[in-house]
């Protein structure tokens, strides 16, 4: 047997050793799939960043709350309405597609599909090469930035649109209530078409462009990313009373 | 005898007495065995690997933020049993144990804002992390469902904060969980059941009060420990924080 060969020549039992090569086996070190590598003990090299993380995370929290206190307004009130009323601010996204399409399509199946497409990517973009490094290649990134400055472009751009500005009657309304109204078409047909037609371009780009399906997974994530933070600052910075858009300086106090 | 010479002699008093090796096992490791050791004998320390690699290691790589949502959470649960001790779940009485806790309770002010700003700061490091991971492609195989339970995870936490965000029962506690249940009760078909559900009535009254509080240090404080819990064991076992492949990082 070849493999016996092998064992001897690289092991070669001797009497005086209590101990023996049993069997060479062709399989990956317990480090998944990889050989030992460039590695380094973890004391203190892991232990030491992990406890000054520790140190430091609790001393932050400890140094802000110095001199930072937590909002208490005047006890709850049914009767009084908070204006403006906003979600804690990691919900103000989902609040500021609210004013713009139907509740059914902004709170609920837009939030579905994000976290279902979240679930969904590993198993979609399953490549095992591009992991462990950061924008999986040059070109990688630079479809990440230039897909993050068009959303950042975008994004404020169709809020803007959305603002009250043409004059029905007495009442200023948006562009999308003054051709459409409260139907169909402008509660879900013109927001759903304002969401998934940049998208199908963007798409149809990096078709185009031949992109694999990390590349595309990038741009998509970085969409995600990028609108979700920019309709956060908007919903933070921007909102006031009755949720009309103010510029952050000339914020009118809330009542 | 110098000092220099009295320290030595005391620190290997200390780190060889019955006491110390009971509690740490071995003395300081300052060998690599010890240094191997020590990673499996302790406690804590056995989350980590005995080596690890140079790539993991870089600030730059995975900027810490696992490990400083994980101390977050730690802190939060610390501040958090600190505050169970005033709090009281009721609408005649919650508004005026935060008064309490503001204005006579010692340390009342600074725990509940280290409470608070914990939170955001979790919930935003949370967020950063998964942005991270996504971003190094970490979720790839054979790190799948280690992405999946993080998911479940970025969601608990979001849950935590929502609860939470009720309990001072002010002005912007109720409002904020007005609007933000309304989003739910937007849902179509079983909507308005989810928003019962979790309200215990039509509006945000002392049914809400009770299932947000029960909800904030019952339920999900032990159910996203037990996730972690397996999230971090999922790192070990697949292998530790991603890195590319050997010869071409």
């Amino acid at each position: 047997m070849a493999e016996m060969q092998t064992r001897d020549e690289i092991f070669p039992a001797t009497p005086n050793k209590t101990y023996a090569l049993m069997e060479l086996v062709k399989r990956s070190t317990p480090s998944v799939d990889r050989g030992p590598d460039d590695t380094v003990m973890s004391w203190p090299n892991l232990v030491l960043p992990v406890t000054l993380l520790a140190i430091g995370t609790t001393l932050f929290v400890f140094v802000v709350s110095l001199f930072l206190n937590a909002p208490l307004k005047e006890i709850a009130n049914p009767d009084v309405t908070e204006n403006p009323a906003k979600a804690p601010w990691y919900f103000l996204s989902l609040q500021e597609l609210l004013l713009h399409m139907d509740p059914t399509l902004a709170g609920v199946i837009v939030p579905s599909i994000v976290v279902l497409a979240l679930i969904a990517l590993p198993y979609l973009d399953h490549a095992r090469a591009g992991s462990g490094v950061w924008f999986d290649s040059a070109r990688g990134m630079r479809i990440s930035l230039i897909v993050a400055l068009g959303t950042l472009l975008l994004v404020p751009l169709l809020v803007l649109l959305d603002v009250p500005m043409v004059k029905v009657g007495e009442n200023l309304v948006t562009l999308r209530h003054a051709a459409f109204g409260q139907t169909l078409l402008g509660a879900i047909i013109v927001p759903l078409a304002a969401m998934i037609l940049p998208l199908a371009l963007l798409l149809l780009i990096l078709w185009r462009l031949r992109a694999t399906t990390r590349e595309i997974a990038l741009a998509l994530f970085t969409v995600f990313v990028i609108a979700a933070a920019t309709l956060t600052i908007i919903g933070v910075l921007f909102r006031g009373p009755g949720m009309q858009l103010f510029w952050p300086w000339a914020m009118p106090a809330p009542h | 005898m110098n000092s220099n010479g009295t320290l030595a002699k005391t620190t290997h008093f200390i780190t060889h007495s019955r006491v110390w090796k009971s509690f740490f096992r071995h003395a300081y490791p300052d060998n690599d065995l010890d240094r191997a050791l020590v990673m499996n004998t302790n406690f804590l320390l056995h989350l980590m690997p005995v080596k690890v690699s140079r790539h993991s290691l870089k600030a730059t790589y995975s900027f810490g933020l696992g490990v400083i949502s994980l101390f977050l959470f730690v802190e939060l649960v610390i501040t958090g049993m600190l505050l169970m001790f005033y709090y009281i779940p009721s609408i005649e009485r919650a508004y005026s144990s935060m008064l309490d806790l503001q204005f006579s309770v010692p340390l009342g002010l600074l725990f509940r804002n280290m409470h608070r700003w914990g939170a955001h700061a979790m919930v935003l490091a949370v967020a950063l992390h998964m942005v991270r991971v996504f971003y190094t492609g970490a979720y790839k195989p054979p790190r799948e469902f280690n992405w999946v339970i993080g998911v479940v995870l970025l969601l608990l936490t979001l849950g935590l904060s929502f609860t939470g965000y009720l309990l001072p029962w002010d002005q912007l506690s109720f409002w904020a969980i007005t609007v933000g249940t309304n989003i739910a009760g937007a849902a179509p078909l079983l909507g308005n059941q989810i928003r019962l559900f979790l309200l215990g009535g039509p509006e945000v009254g002392q049914a809400a009060l009770l299932r947000f509080y029960v909800l904030h240090i019952m339920v999900l404080p032990p159910v996203l420990l037990a996730i972690v819990s397996v999230h971090l064991w999922r790192v070990r076992k697949d292998g530790g924080l991603a890195r590319p492949e050997e010869g071409k990082s």
